[in-house]
């Protein structure tokens, strides 16, 4: 085996091209010094080894992943390569070297530090995942529903199966603007595809629904027990952007509008923000 | 009146409902049908209150015929009335779904008329959202104590879950408080919907096609401070509910006082939100910690304390029992560590497979040693030596920030919207990683 240090390689960005990284730097059992993508790549002293992104040398990766470590192993990876940071590629290409010499205990290895960067990255991944599952919000334009979402990480391919199975019988769109990419969905087909820019389509439901729900919102939180800290430790305010809900808490000079009090001062308060006095 | 209105009072008159969660069930539609649930559940907002919002949570009506003296819906308040026709509430569901605001409908209701209409009605909206609509979202609703045993079911098959509130913990305050409902026919729907889950279960395993009855368990909820009850009481009461009738969670709401009467503490009582919140830390000890209520409090002193969650409060009265080796101690053991939830406990256990543990690499898992280095060892070795009685241990573990904010119990009063329980707090509770 040669000692790592000498070369850098530089692959398309893409999953199969990370994969062929991985096929190649086993191949030549060199642990490369750094990884970085074509487009970003800086003129460098060292000796740079171009990769081409090869399917089958992609599928064989994956697969040794799979059979040779673990199907949980396989998944851990295929989150952490989702993370939009420095040196993931490095991190990742660490922990396969380290696993494929270990066994397929290593993923387990949590304490250590190979492993720990790995699994940290993945977990990131999946926390980001998991809030946009909950706080993506649609727009309905014609029938179609249409979201724009920012996440730090690329997680579409990790919420289109939620998306897809709660609303397949809809037309939706999600468009990842930090990344330049969008979920696409129609009974028929789903893709995620590149898109330099989106214009969004007008709501044509007048945002009657999102003024229903805006008011829904206010009258069930419980006035007595108003707690805006815990609120942001589980809503964290960079993502009440998408949120109609929270919108008008966003404009400078806002009081807490929460209704509190005995039954009657409840039932006036109620009266008098309703139009009919008859009830 | 128009359905923006009906929601203003029907979400105002259903908001002290503890229960929100969407968990417990998977689900999805046929094909060309909406709607998929999954055993997590999912929450898409926090309300300004920081309670998670999962369901659309809505009484059907809220024109009642009974007269329960703390709650807002009763008959004697003089107060706006409406009731949702099944159509609106399962159009609105529908599309408050597709938004991705809601996993889907907590339906709850006052009774209208008789129990049998009430629930008849509810049926209708679950029927509609299920059959026609094709929607497997999750739905929760509440059995009505007094209906038809015929209808309680039907509901039930509609449903993911369903819920009869036993209301205050004991039949005294019940009598006084509830004067229409009788502990019987709160306990008989319980009973039943028990009953129907285990029989559902054996059908299920022979006709794999068997409609699936209530298949998220059923759960309750009890207002804590209305009533004199103690936490003595009531975890012993949470305990048995548990054993008795099979439930997946007891739900506790701090009674929030909404009217003056002789019988009700006073009109400017505080909710005791510190309480709850140690009630229901002590509810995650019984059920995923293997406590028993009695290692957890005793009738000597029938409160929880107040400034130290139940685990601590367990730990400093064994500390013959501590500290604790993590490189050697058992599953059972690790989960009695203030500080180490099962999330953390699992994670130990895997990673000392490997290596042995020290404080560092416990950082790296994720395990927070604020409370936890008071009664670990790492291969011998503490980060902090255990002070000799239990009142020193307190006042260590305290002193760096103590109240914690907290305003129930006699301390400072704040403003009314200061912070009451810290976000940590709160998602310790959630969690159960305390
Ligand atoms: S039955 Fe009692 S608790 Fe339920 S809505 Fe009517 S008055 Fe309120």
């Amino acid at each position: 085996m040669s000692y790592g240090g000498i070369l850098i390689f530089a692959y398309d960005g893409s999953y199969e091209g990370f994969l062929s990284t991985v096929f190649d730097a086993f191949l030549m059992k060199t642990l490369p010094a750094d990884i970085v993508i074509f487009d970003d790549a800086e003129p460098s002293l060292m000796k740079m080894h171009y990769i081409e992104t090869n399917f089958e040398h992609a599928k064989r990766v994956r697969l040794g992943i799979e059979k040779k470590l673990s199907t949980k192993t396989l998944c851990m990876v295929e989150k952490a390569f989702l993370f939009d940071g420095e040196g993931k590629e490095n991190a990742i290409m660490h922990f396969l070297w380290k696993a494929f010499k270990e066994g397929p205990s290593t993923g387990g290895k949590i304490g250590s530090e190979e492993v720990n960067r790995v699994f940290k990255m993945s977990t990131a991944v999946s926390y980001e995942a998991e809030r946009f599952r909950q706080f993506t919000r649609f727009s309905d334009s014609n029938g179609a529903l249409v979201a724009v979402i920012h996440p730090k990480h690329f997680v579409l391919p990790l919420i289109r199966p939620y998306f897809c199975n709660r609303i397949k019988n809809e037309n939706f769109l999600i468009y990842d603007a930090e990344h330049g990419v969008a979920l696409i969905h129609s009974p028929e087909k789903t893709a995620i595809v590149p898109i330099e820019s989106l214009e969004l389509p007008e709501s044509t439901d007048d945002g009657f629904y999102s003024r229903l729900w805006k008011n829904y919102y206010r009258h069930i939180a419980i006035g007595e027990r108003y707690n805006p800290r815990c609120r942001m430790t589980h809503m964290p305010k960079r993502f009440w952007q998408y949120l109609p809900e929270v919108q008008e808490e966003l404009e400078p000079g806002y009081v807490p509008k929460l209704s509190f009090g005995t039954a009657k001062e409840i039932a006036n308060s109620i009266r008098a923000s309703l139009p009919e006095a008859n009830y | 009146m128009d359905i923006y209105e009906k929601l203003t009072i029907l979400a105002e008159a259903a908001k002290y409902d503890a229960s929100c969660s969407s968990s417990g069930n998977g689900r999805t539609a046929d094909e060309g049908y909406i709607g998929a649930s999954t055993p997590a559940g999912c929450c898409h907002s926090f309300s300004a209150d920081g309670r998670c919002i999962s369901l659309l949570k809505v009484l059907m009506s809220n024109a009642c015929v009974y007269d329960c003296k703390y709650c807002l819906s009763r008959r004697s308040n003089d107060f706006p009335r409406a009731t949702f026709t099944p159509r609106e509430l399962a159009d609105l569901t529908i599309e408050f779904y597709r938004r991705n605001y809601i996993e889907g409908l907590f339906l709850s209701s006052a009774v209208v008329g008789t129990p049998d209409w009430t629930t008849e009605h509810m049926i209708e909206v679950l029927r509609i959202l299920r059959e026609e609509y094709g929607f497997a979202g999750y739905i929760h609703a509440k059995a009505i104590p007094g209906a038809d045993p015929v209808l309680t079911h039907r509901l039930g098959l509609l449903a993911d879950r369903l819920s009869v509130n036993i209301e205050l913990p004991s039949e005294q305050s019940l009598v006084s408080l509830a004067p229409d409902k009788t502990k019987h026919n709160i306990l008989e729907p319980m009973g039943l919907i028990k009953t129907g889950i285990l029989e559902n279960r054996e059908d299920i395993t022979k006709y794999r096609h068997a409609p699936k009855f209530v298949p998220a368990g059923q759960s309750t909820q009890m207002i804590v401070g209305a009533s004199p009850e103690t936490d003595y009481h009531i975890l012993h009461l949470t305990e048995s509910l548990y054993k008795k009738f099979g439930l997946k969670r007891v739900y506790y709401s701090a009674y929030v006082p909404l009217q003056e009467d002789a019988l009700l503490p006073s009109i400017d009582t505080r909710p005791p939100l510190l309480r709850e919140h140690r009630l229901y830390q002590a509810d995650w000890l019984l059920r995923f910690y293997g406590f028993e209520a009695s290692e957890i409090i005793d009738p000597k002193r029938p409160m929880l304390h107040p400034e130290v969650d139940p685990k601590c409060s367990w730990a400093v009265s064994h500390l013959d029992d501590f500290p604790v080796e993590v490189n050697t101690a058992d599953y059972e053991m690790l989960l009695r560590v203030p500080g180490i939830g099962v999330k953390g406990a699992k994670r130990i256990l895997a990673a000392r497979r490997y290596q042995k543990l020290d404080f560092d690499i416990l950082k790296r898992l994720g395990v927070v040693l604020k409370r936890a280095k008071w009664f670990i060892t790492c291969s011998g070795k503490t980060l902090q030596r255990i002070p000799d009685t239990p009142e020193m241990m307190i006042w260590s573990i305290l002193s760096p920030n103590r109240m914690g904010g907290f305003t129930d119990y006699g301390m400072e009063q704040l403003s009314l919207f200061e912070t009451v329980l810290t976000g940590e707090d709160v998602r310790e509770c959630l969690t159960g990683e305390f």
